[in-house]
């Protein structure tokens, strides 16, 4: 489970000092589709990004499966990151000069998994998102559909208790972003839980909470049935 | 992971083909420039070290002392050797070794002019010049017996066996080949083709081989191990002295083998330690920079680059790297990128090695199977990969995810940049320091070449004529006078730039008791002034008139000046027993050794049978014909002679080739210095235009002209350049004073260098850089626009 009290996050540059989270208490349970909404620049990712160890708040607590990460150094969350997390982004944000294949695998590499077991885990992972015809294609050479399963398939091969996904289908055309949409629904009927920071009411329309966000604040939270 | 790394290395190496062919040619010179200095010090300080017991080789210098002033010799008196060898207990073995000597050798219809050595029969026990036939006890030990070097032994006998076998001398004497030597290596500062017994010298030329009074020959010891040098000196200081009362102003030294070729500077009897060795630390630190400079480009395009790389590290770090994996990824890259640039140095080496032994006139040879020098190239390797990776690994690795993940880009820190410019900074000093090293060396030396000498060495060559000078030196003079072409003759004892007999002997009314100077003595006849060009000031030229010239001198200004006359002219002389004569005239201030020293006081005598070289000038319209007719009349003359002439100007410059070496030297690594730093800046510029794309579609937009936008990206640089301008320009000024100093004639440096230096240097950022500049002027702003 993971559990946040009075997270707050603050910018600060010379001049001026940008509160992005201001007092967010929220609770996630294993096994639940959230997804974050709200308008631009009210703190979504920046959200994201400390649920996913990514960052630290300012100030408040983050229970992320029983230990509290908030003060922890990057160098100590890099280590819980490893095979816990899984990310999928807007840019997909894959490495140009590595294939399909080696994309997928990179978790595993960090993970110092065995190469026969990584050759089954990365093979199942690109067979399940439909992408091992294209294993030794580079990213250029794919559409945004093809990238962006990729990019799903290398964030859940380490199968990680958690899926983040940052508007996922943000650079996606309609047929492409429902495709990636079902991907992480089976994924969250497979027991995996994501959050989702989206702007699409239909993307959110697959989550079972949906929490908005406006000024750093959780202003609503409307339940699905 | 590890495969994973190569991988992602190899193929960011040729995607980016610009940026790896930069970065690896930079290595690749720097690498292979300081391969090349590196082997040339190698060289240099292998000189003479193949002897066995090296460290306990030294010769035995003298210090004349004339009041204050104290002139440093390797010349010392004919009894020493033996002397010191019997006297002094740490002494084990000594020899006398002999000026290297040009002898005639006739073997039936062969006869070439060789040179060679007379010594003592120690002389082989040593040094280490092995003996491949023959016995280092025996050879040597008979007069008119002579060890051949394997080349001449060939030369003259080929296949046969040489010992036992006659050669004839000088057209005079029998000898008898004893032994033959393994050729004597190119590192050796002893260089002859064959050994005669030094008492064949001491009777050839009429020597008293127990006289203390001359010092006319060098002497070397071996030193018993153990033995402290220091000791010995107390010892032998004042050997000359003890034998010779006259001669007490003279003391020994010993000088160590360690030091002969490097280390063989002294200043007014104090041994300096410097010499040679000063253009060996000057090149080690050269190589040091050039690497630096290659090492810099890696971490600047690196570092530029690192915008283009940040998604990747924001990919990794959420796959779960942390900064210790990334860091070594991005090492192992430059890693990687340091063999290719480590391979490509040494074809480059191996291709250019010839050439560089050709302008060094040496004879570097690489081992590429010595282990020991692989080992030391990995590790340079290793080394300069560190050195250009660590800074860009941890720059790279440090970039937080979050940051670069979200808009797929960033921007780096004022921090780096201003780092990145001081490296930039930091290459233009190293590179503007060697040039205007570079500009002071070649100002220098073509002041050397081109300094009025006092005589004109244009037009004028010398041959030796040996004994013809003594015997018939009348009609040898007369016979040269009539070659068509020839405007004068003169005979010396001196070529002018080499060995000089120098007296201390010579008197005058009021000169003092303790007055020892040196007067350098050339002899010559009538024809002297004319031919060698030497300007007469006051009184006359020898004649052929006045029957009692032969006891007239003529001194040049040092010497009145030295004298302390007025009027010199007129003065009468006293010169050892019972010579008696009178200074007739005085000629300008002329150069008879190195400029590196200053003009000496000079007496020249009218004693023609006392020459051995004759001079001839031409008058520069037909040279092969009067050449083919002076050889002519020299065979006519000297039959059997090979006539082997030398041009006096050319002759002078083998002095300064030294300095043209370095001189050249010094050259190339800042062409090359310049080069790779202008690398680095097209590099730099390249990434810079790619970073402000947006900002200068903006400025185009809101309406910047082409030429405001060029300057506007050259400016960056072209400030830089002159910051490292400022930088360079009072260590340039202090380490070239410092060299100069080394001349007793030296150039000033002036303004213009620092000018024409800053002008070159900023002319070449700026031609670098425009490329750049122009294609960003010229980009289309909707493009680079729409590119954001």
């Amino acid at each position: 489970m993971l559990r946040t009290t009075n997270l707050q996050k603050v910018f600060t540059t010379e001049e001026v000092e940008t509160t992005a989270l201001n007092g967010i208490d929220m609770e996630i349970k294993d096994g639940e589709f959230v997804a974050i909404m709200g308008p631009s620049g009210c703190g979504k990712s920046t959200l994201l990004n400390i649920l996913g160890l990514l960052d630290n708040p300012s100030e408040g607590v983050y229970d992320f499966y029983g230990t509290d990460v908030s003060k922890m150094s990057e160098r100590q969350r890099a280590q819980i990151r490893k095979g816990n997390i899984g990310f999928v982004f807007q840019s997909f944000n894959l490495i140009d000069e590595l294939t399909v294949y080696e994309n997928v695998e990179l978790p595993l590499l960090y993970l110092k998994t065995p190469p026969n077991e990584r050759k089954d885990r990365v093979e199942a992972a690109l067979t399940r998102m439909n992408m091992m015809h294209r294993r030794n294609h580079f990213p250029q050479q794919l559409s945004g559909g093809q990238q962006q399963r990729t990019a799903i398939a290398r964030a859940v091969v380490a199968t990680p208790k958690t899926i983040l996904a940052d508007e996922p289908t943000g650079n996606l055309d309609s047929k492409n972003g429902e495709e990636v949409m079902n991907l992480l629904r089976q994924l969250n009927e497979g027991g995996t839980t994501i959050i989702m920071v989206t702007h699409s009411p239909y993307d959110a329309g697959f989550a079972h909470r949906i929490v908005n966000l406006f000024d750093g604040k959780i202003v609503t939270e409307k339940v699905h049935v | 992971m590890i495969q994973n790394y190569f991988k992602i290395a190899w193929r960011n190496l040729t995607k980016h083909k610009v940026f790896s062919f930069i970065n690896i040619t930079g290595l690749a010179v720097g690498l292979a420039t300081t391969m090349l200095i590196l082997l040339w010090v190698k060289e240099e300080v292998s000189v003479n070290r193949f002897h066995a017991n090296y460290d306990r080789i030294y010769s035995v210098m003298e210090n004349q002392a004339n009041g204050a002033e104290v002139a440093t010799f390797s010349s010392v008196p004919m009894p020493a050797a033996a002397t010191i060898k019997q006297d002094i207990p740490e002494v084990e073995q000594a020899t006398r070794i002999s000026w290297g000597e040009s002898r005639l050798f006739t073997v039936q219809d062969k006869a070439f002019v060789e040179p060679g050595l007379y010594v003592d029969l120690d002389f082989l026990t040593i040094f280490s010049f092995p003996l491949l036939q023959g016995s280092t006890n025996l050879a040597l030990n008979e007069p008119n017996t002579i060890v051949l070097s394997e080349k001449l032994a060939t030369r003259y006998f080929g296949n046969e066996d040489p010992v036992g076998k006659i050669i004839r001398v000088s057209q005079k004497l029998d000898y008898k080949v004893v032994g033959v030597l393994k050729d004597v290596p190119a590192n050796s500062t002893l260089k002859f083709d064959w050994l005669m017994p030094m008492t064949d010298y001491i009777r050839d030329n009429q020597m008293n081989g127990d006289s203390w009074e001359n010092n006319n020959i060098r002497t070397a010891v071996l030193l018993k191990p153990g033995a402290e040098p220091g000791k010995v000196n107390e010892k032998i200081k004042n050997l000359i002295g003890q034998h010779n009362s006259d001669s007490r102003n003279i003391t020994l030294f010993l000088h160590a083998a360690s030091d002969w070729y490097l280390r063989n500077d002294f200043k007014n009897g104090e041994f300096t330690g410097g010499g040679r060795i000063t253009y060996v630390r000057l090149f080690s630190i050269v190589a040091i920079f050039v690497l630096l400079i290659a090492c810099i480009n890696f971490m600047n395009l690196s570092t530029a680059r690192a915008t283009q790389r940040a998604k990747e590290v924001g990919v990794r770090k959420v796959a779960g790297a942390d900064k210790h994996a990334l860091v070594w990824q991005f090492l192992g890259e430059s890693m990687l990128l340091t063999v290719f640039a480590g391979a490509l140095a040494v074809v480059v080496v191996a291709t250019v090695l010839p050439l560089f032994n050709d302008l060094l006139s040496k004879q570097i040879q690489v081992d590429w199977q010595n282990s020991t020098y692989i080992g030391i190239y990995l590790g340079t390797l290793l080394i300069t990969s560190l050195l250009a990776g660590l800074y860009p690994a941890f720059v790279l690795s440090g970039y937080q995810p979050v940051s670069v993940l979200k808009g797929g880009r960033t921007q780096l820190g004022g921090g780096t940049v201003r780092i990145r410019q001081s490296l930039v900074v930091m290459q233009f000093t190293l590179s503007i320091l060697l040039i205007i090293g570079t500009m002071v060396v070649y100002q220098q030396v073509s002041f050397i070449r081109n300094k009025n000498l006092g005589y004109n060495k244009d037009n004028v060559l010398w041959f030796s004529t040996d004994d013809l000078n003594n015997k018939r030196y009348e009609l040898a003079h007369s016979e040269f006078g009539k070659v068509p072409g020839v405007e004068s003759v003169t005979v010396a004892n001196t070529v002018f730039n080499g060995p000089t007999n120098r007296e201390n002997g010579l008197r005058w009314p009021g000169k003092a008791d303790d007055d020892k100077t040196l007067f350098a003595v050339i002899n010559g006849d009538r024809d002297m002034l004319p031919t060698m060009g030497l300007q007469l000031k006051d009184g006359r030229n020898f004649s052929s008139t006045f029957g009692t010239d032969s006891t007239s001198i003529i001194i040049n200004e040092e010497a009145a000046r030295r004298m302390n006359l007025k009027d010199p002219v007129g003065t009468p002389v006293e010169f050892g027993e019972n010579w008696k004569g009178t200074i007739i005239g005085v000629v300008k201030d002329f150069h008879l050794s190195s400029i590196h020293s200053p003009i000496e006081p000079t007496v020249i005598t009218y004693q023609p049978q006392y020459t051995w070289v004759t001079f001839v000038r031409l008058d520069g319209q037909n040279v092969p014909v009067a050449l083919s007719k002076l050889e002519e009349t020299y065979k006519s003359l000297l039959p059997g002679y090979p006539f082997e002439y030398h041009f006096l100007d050319q002759e002078f410059d083998k002095i300064y080739k030294s300095e043209m070496q370095i001189g050249q030297l010094a050259n190339w690594f800042s062409v090359l210095a310049v080069f790779i730093s202008c690398l680095g800046l097209f590099g730099l510029a390249s990434f810079t235009v790619e970073r402000r794309t947006k900002e200068i579609g903006v400025r185009k937009v809101l309406g910047a002209s082409i030429l405001s936008v060029f300057t506007m990206i050259s400016r960056e640089f072209v400030v830089l350049v002159l910051i490292a301008l400022g930088l360079a320009a009072y260590p340039a000024w202090y380490l070239m004073n410092d060299w100069l100093s080394k001349f007793a004639y030296q150039v000033e440096i002036s303004w213009w260098v620092f000018a024409g230096a800053g002008l070159l240097s900023v002319g070449v950022a700026l031609l670098t850089v425009s490329f750049q500049s122009v294609k960003a002027a010229l980009m289309n702003p909707v493009k680079s626009l729409r590119t954001e």
